[in-house]
């Protein structure tokens, strides 16, 4: 019987530990979930950080990258918002990837206005290209080819599709998609073979086609060119199309707490600002950005391609 | 070149040279022969253990898991008729037969010795290559795949067994099931039902999975007994003169390996397109093409060398471009990258030492493979001496483990279950499921390519036929189906003379 009340006291104890225990976040690992499969660009992104997240997290848990392709990001996402919003689960989204299918009228199964943004990771900005032996070589030879300028892409709806839609409007070409390639690489390999004329890419990706003589840049959306000789989207007189990019942007599901939001923010944003980090990154650097500008970032990602939205929604066959 | 050769040979001989290579070897083995795992999931596995290491020695270890695990699925095809790995899948149906008749150690042996032969010659034909690699991947574009992909169904004229109207039924059904999932170039989703998992067509592997393994097992349970129908000797002999019928029969072997590495190298196409080519080019030009489906030592060479050359095929894209020629070599540029290292039309050029580990780790790791596999052949084998009752529950829960494991998504190990009972009507009503797997592979790529072919030319379709290689292709597809009419015809006519 003495020990009755001490069990009582211990009792007690935990009952009244266990508010402040659910202050120590985390307590348990974190799921970074990926919607893409591994070894591509936003799989690399987030298996580099996990690491130094840890490093910077309050507590010692570990952050599991979780790759769930599928349906273009859509399933990753999906799941993401069929989690707890405890911050224990997070994503990376493509931006503005994750906002076209809506655009084009299909069902998805989440809603970008109420994600609980975190951090930005990265910034994508484009360029278009053709072939080193092609013989178009300035924007006007584009204007003055008589015929529709064939533009190598992936499927319609994807991320590079649409951007090339969005950014052929606003240069005013006549244009027509060649889709079906599986990724990046692919149809600038495309592009070089001839099968169409010209490819929207990533700076990033690109640069090494470029160095190797085999693809010819036409201009650049970068606000300073990294090519030299090759012209800004601004200097072309197409400024708006500097606000083109590919964002990739941290975001936990609806409803995470705020305080909760300020230790993954905090933990990523000083992972990313690790020297050791920065140093293995040092080729495709990492653009960081804190939670309210990332918000803000994906607004303004899902306002410009929705002024674009009957241009992206006539390409749909 | 020789320089970085020599440096490159002594770091693999470093005590940690070795270790990762034989490491990367044995994963391989084990996740090659594991239905559903594969080289994919090995290396996406391992990756994040390369962080700290030395980027030659993380790709040593990558190389040894590429270079191995089509031999480790290799002999599950032979064992369980269930290919470890699709690529494996047309060494199932010779492979098979023959551990049915009690002559499995003869058809491992057959596959290792196929498989480093056919390795070695991959890697020996990517150096020699090298130089005008571009000019390879540039002249194969959408026409050129599309014709490739015809070259590939017309295989099913030789694969239908006994009934070519069964045989074309199970194709068509295959095309159809191809067909589901998002379309690229219409950007819609075709016959999904509204259903997520269905958005990116049916999974291969899956499928597989349940189409070979799971049925399999199923019609074991009916059936009873064990593997090997035989009366089977407790020693299982004949890997010696397994591995001796692969140089026997040298031109199929040879064969088998240039089909391997030059299908590797065309991105995109991949090691199954690849091990069907080289089992329907044997069996067209066979003699005895009835023994074929019955336990053909010719029909596991075949397939084993040409899955094992693609790998150095597939490097060819992977190094001169940067565009990854298989799924494993896709997740190797993954690795590159992690480590600092942009693949890329450059790789060549500056990354030397990158270059000579990957050849050099593939090539130890086709051999030493095969010599693994061979250590343990006559244990293997025992499984096909195993009673049903303990064979079978462990073959389905490896199986559908390794499933799940793949992508961590129920729903493939629902579709493999769905695809089990598919393959257990077809083996009961006998449908061929072998022009299924064919016309599921290639439908995909068959229809894109077409697509992409007609829309570069405007609708114009006569581009299929004014490029040089895209023409040679449908000459040699025309050939393939008619040869065996030709020769049919002949034949009648010479019995006839015969007979007057």
């Amino acid at each position: 019987m003495r020990r009755t009340p001490l069990s009582i006291v211990i009792g007690l104890a935990v009952g009244l530990a266990w508010p402040t225990a659910s202050h120590a976040f985390p307590d348990k690992d974190i799921t970074f979930i990926i919607p893409y499969t591994a070894g591509g660009g936003f799989d690399r992104t987030v298996r580099a950080l996990a690491p130094y997240m840890e490093k910077y997290l309050p507590k010692k848990v570990n952050v599991v990258p979780r790759n769930v392709p599928g349906a273009g990001g859509r399933k990753g996402i999906a799941q993401l918002f069929r989690a707890k919003p405890d911050g224990h689960t997070i994503a990376v989204f493509n931006m503005p990837g994750m906002a076209i299918p809506p655009l084009l009228g299909q069902k998805v199964s989440y809603d970008l206005a109420k994600v609980s943004w975190i951090a930005r990771l990265a910034r994508g900005t484009y360029a278009l290209m053709v072939g080193s032996k092609s013989a178009i070589k300035s924007l006007d030879d584009i204007k003055n080819l008589g015929r529709p300028l064939k533009i190598t892409t992936t499927g319609l709806g994807s991320t590079g599709h649409t951007a090339g839609v969005v950014a052929s409007t606003v240069m005013g070409f006549d244009f027509k998609m060649l889709t079906g390639y599986k990724g990046a690489k692919q149809f600038i390999l495309a592009a070089v073979r001839g099968d169409g004329d010209a490819s929207y890419v990533l700076v990033t990706t690109v640069r090494k086609y470029h160095e190797a003589g085999d693809a010819r840049m036409l201009v650049t959306f970068e606000k300073n060119s990294s090519f030299p000789g090759v012209p800004t989207a601004r200097a072309a007189g197409f400024a708006e199309l500097e606000g083109m990019s590919l964002e990739r942007l941290v975001g936990g599901p609806p409803g995470v707490p705020a305080d909760r939001i300020a230790i993954l923010e905090a933990a990523i944003l000083k992972a990313m600002a690790d020297p050791e980090l920065k140093e293995k990154t040092k080729k495709r650097p990492y653009l960081p950005a804190n939670a309210a500008e990332t918000a803000k970032r994906a607004e303004g990602v899902l306002e410009f391609y929705l002024k674009y939205k009957s241009a992206i929604a006539k390409q749909k066959g | 070149m020789f320089e970085a050769l020599g440096s490159g040979l002594a770091l693999l001989f470093t005590w940690q040279g070795t270790l990762y290579l034989c490491l990367g070897v044995f994963v391989g083995l084990i996740f090659g022969a594991v239905p559903g795992l594969g080289g994919t999931t090995a290396i996406a596995l391992l990756m994040p253990l390369t962080f700290g290491m030395e980027p030659w020695l993380a790709i040593t270890m990558i190389g040894g898991v590429m270079g191995a695990t089509s031999f480790g699925g290799s002999v599950s095809a032979i064992l369980l008729n269930t290919p470890g790995i699709a690529p494996n899948a047309a060494t199932c149906f010779d492979g098979y037969p023959l551990a049915q008749q009690g002559k499995a150690g003869m058809a491992i042996g057959a596959a290792a010795a196929a498989s480093s032969t056919g390795g070695l010659i991959g890697i020996f034909t990517l150096v020699a290559i090298i130089p005008i690699a571009k000019q390879i991947v540039l002249s194969f574009g959408p026409p050129e795949f599309f014709m490739l992909a015809m070259l590939g169904l017309s295989a099913i004229a030789v694969s239908t067994g006994n009934s070519f109207l069964r045989g074309l039924i199970s194709a068509l059904f295959g095309l159809m099931l191809a067909l589901v999932g998002y379309d690229a170039v219409s950007g819609g989703y075709r016959f999904t039902a509204d259903i997520e998992y269905l958005y990116d067509g049916i999974p291969l592997v899956p499928a597989l999975v349940g189409l070979f393994a799971l049925s399999e097992m199923i019609n074991l349970t009916v059936k009873g007994g064990t593997v090997a129908e035989a009366a089977p000797s407790r020693a299982i002999t004949g890997v010696l003169p397994g591995i001796l019928s692969v140089y026997r029969n040298w031109p199929i072997l040879l064969r088998g390996s240039a089909i391997g590495t030059f299908i590797g190298a065309l991105p995109g196409v991949g090691g199954t397109v690849a091990s069907f080519l080289a089992y329907t080019a044997t069996v067209q030009t066979a003699k005895d093409r009835d023994s074929f489906g019955k336990g053909n030592i010719k029909g596991v060479i075949a397939p084993e060398s040409a899955n094992n050359a693609k790998d150095g095929g597939s490097l060819v894209p992977t190094l001169s471009f940067g565009i990854p020629g298989s799924a494993e070599s896709a997740i190797f540029l993954g690795v590159l990258i992690l480590h600092g290292i942009e693949p890329g039309p450059m790789l060549l050029i500056e990354e030397e030492e990158v270059v000579v580990s990957i050849v050099l780790a593939l090539t130890a790791s086709t051999v030493l493979a095969s010599a693994f596999g061979l250590m343990v052949t006559r244990q293997l084998s025992m499984v096909t001496l195993v009673n049903v009752n303990i064979l079978v529950p462990a073959v389905v829960s490896v199986a559908l483990v390794g499933v799940y494991a793949l992508q961590g998504q129920f729903g493939d190990v629902v579709l493999a279950m769905v695809f089990g009972i598919v393959g257990f009507l077809m083996i009961r009503f006998e449908f061929p499921r072998i022009t299924l797997v064919i016309a599921l592979v290639l439908g995909e790529l068959a229809e894109r390519s077409y697509h992409q072919s007609i829309a570069m030319a405007d609708g114009d379709w006569t581009v299929f036929f004014v490029r040089e290689i895209s023409l040679l292709l449908f000459v040699v597809t025309a050939l393939c189906l008619l040869l065996p009419a030709l020769r049919y015809a002949f034949g009648r006519r010479r019995a006839g003379e015969g007979g007057a």
